[in-house]
């Protein structure tokens, strides 16, 4: 059983810059650790995180939103308000700011990422409750005597459950973004194994012939993450445009 | 007007969140300030003046009007590392980085936006769909995996541009590598967003009618069509500054290109906090505000 998240101190040292072979199937890196190893476990790590942020941006968004547009008057205005200030802040800088001071665990890191990311989802589930409040037909189950909640459970929630898949892809998205350029630059938790601390430590090395098997395998698996997010998101995006206009 | 009064209070925010974070820490909150290893140098005459200056015996808020006074007054304080006032290291390095951004922005608007409207004819061509496909790959990456490819192509395999900017000789050859990355950065959202923009007035009436009348393709398309998306891809392109502006830390560290974000990374390495405070405020601050000019801008206008 491996304990999360996976750190350094736990993988084995071996030589260091072995050439791919069948004990290291892509080779050791500069502190003989298996390549094939490491990039699994950045990967693991970097699931981990986004898993958490995802669900707690969507729980959040989801109570928010709907509760803002389900009461409106002043809850609704106070909060709208706040929305608006936190969009305007310049999170990646922000969550730059924060960990470097706090150097944060994944779970803290998490946090702060929830902190400043719940407002686009928020917005975005609120403004599609809205428009569904106000169609007609909601207005003939309320005088059918149909409660709040009743509105809530039965029209809004169905309705609104695939934007939440949405909201989810494009924090994933940003999350590994975030979390991959944060410790490509040192800032994040250093016992942590991630994906970006590898291709700034293989940068070191460019000059040596090993970037073959030090650099590009961690390289390319984040390409690959980070592409067939974002894929995914356009692909999930237009065929809920598409549900929505007919 | 609603919307300043958003940005003034996103300003305050920073304000606070930048005077607050050190002193969240454990511990003194000098060391916190100017980081732990100025303090095994520093003496205790500069301990105690740096305590009076900054009033830390005195209660927060006292604190933060002092910090605030300062701020205002232009006097932000030393540097440990560079052994500089931090207003002079910023004045220093800030040129370097808006010239990378102004630069490649400028270049990458252009490309996309020539582009981007020569795609939107071509709309369904296996030659559109390619390249945009490519363009929503490369634009879904963030800045520092863009910027470690040209690193590899030009520096490392073909040799023919350097790797850093300190080794070179000639600042325009070292000046290439860290331009080109960031206009491969910026270059997809133009193209996309020249594109989209595009493909909705391709299909006007009045296009067909300059179709029927003028023989000269080139000038539909770039004054009939460029006319109509002018104002949005203005918009997009002030936008980006600001994004470019976080974008380019990345781009400048893997080149290392010296403007301020290379001088902020080398400054968290060294764990000069004073100077990392500062520097964050600078550019959160200088990218709300370019945030809020846009806006004021072009109030009204969808991008």
């Amino acid at each position: 059983m491996i304990s999360l998240p996976i750190t350094y101190s736990m993988l084995q040292r071996d030589e260091i810059f072995m050439k791919p072979s069948r004990l290291h199937i892509i080779g050791t890196n500069w502190a003989g650790q298996d390549v094939f190893q490491l990039v699994l476990s950045g990967t693991v790590n970097s699931i981990l995180l986004s898993i958490l942020v995802v669900l707690g941006t969507n729980v959040i968004s989801l109570i928010l939103g709907s509760l803002m547009a389900l009461y409106g008057k002043s809850l609704e205005r106070i909060l709208l308000r706040i929305i608006d200030i936190f969009i305007a802040l310049p999170s990646n800088i922000l969550i730059m700011a924060v960990s470097i001071y706090i150097k944060p665990s994944i779970f803290w890191f998490s946090v702060i990422l929830l902190i400043f990311g719940w407002a686009q989802g928020t917005r975005l589930i609120w403004s599609h409750s809205k428009r569904i409040i106000n169609k007609d037909y909601i207005n003939a189950v309320k005088s059918f005597g149909g409660n709040r909640f009743y509105i809530l459970r039965k029209h809004i929630l169905r309705e609104i459950l695939p934007l939440l898949l949405v909201i989810a892809i494009q924090s994933a998205r940003r999350t590994i973004l975030i979390e991959s350029s944060l410790s490509f630059l040192g800032i994040t938790n250093p016992e942590i194994v991630s994906l970006g601390k590898l291709i700034n430590g293989s940068l070191d090395f460019l000059y040596l012939d090993v970037w073959k098997w030090c650099l590009l395998p961690p390289l390319l698996s984040l390409i690959l993450i980070l592409v067939s997010l974002g894929f995914l998101g356009i692909r999930i995006e237009g065929k809920i445009d598409r549900r929505f206009k007919s | 007007m609603k919307r300043l009064s958003d940005y003034l209070i996103t300003l305050f925010i920073l304000i606070i969140l930048s005077f607050y974070l050190p002193r969240l820490l454990p511990g003194d909150p000098v060391s916190a300030i100017f980081g732990e290893e100025a303090i095994v140098n520093m003496s205790e005459e500069t301990m105690t003046e740096i305590r009076d200056r900054m009033g830390l015996d005195k209660p927060l808020w006292i604190q933060f009007v002092l910090y605030i006074r300062n701020i205002l007054k232009g006097n932000l304080g030393y540097s440990y590392y560079y052994r500089e006032h931090i207003w002079e290291i910023i004045k220093k390095s800030f040129p370097w980085t808006l010239i990378l951004i102004g630069v490649s922005l400028s270049i990458s608007s252009i490309l996309g936006f020539l582009l981007g409207i020569g795609a939107s004819y071509r709309t369904g061509s296996r030659f559109d769909k390619i390249s945009f496909i490519t363009m929503i790959a490369i634009g879904s990456l963030p800045e520092f995996l863009v910027g470690i490819t040209p690193l590899i192509v030009f520096a490392i395999k073909l040799r023919i541009l350097p790797a850093s900017f300190s080794l070179s000789s000639s600042k325009f050859e070292a000046f290439l590598l860290p331009c080109l990355s960031l206009i491969l950065v910026d270059f997809p959202n133009s193209y996309i967003t020249t594109r989209n923009l595009a493909v909705s007035v391709v299909k006007e009436r009045f296009i067909e009618t300059a179709k029927a009348k003028l023989k000269n393709d080139r000038r539909i398309k770039y004054v009939h069509i460029g006319k109509n998306i002018i104002h949005p891809v203005i918009t997009r392109l002030l936008l980006r500054i600001s994004h470019l502006l976080f974008g380019a830390i990345f781009i400048e560290v893997i080149f290392s290109y010296p403007g301020i974000g290379m001088t902020l990374y080398t400054s968290i390495v060294h764990r000069d906090y004073a100077f990392v405070q500062v520097c964050i405020l600078f550019i959160s601050i200088t990218i709300v505000t370019m945030n809020m000019i846009t806006e004021y801008l072009f109030r009204g206008e969808k991008t």
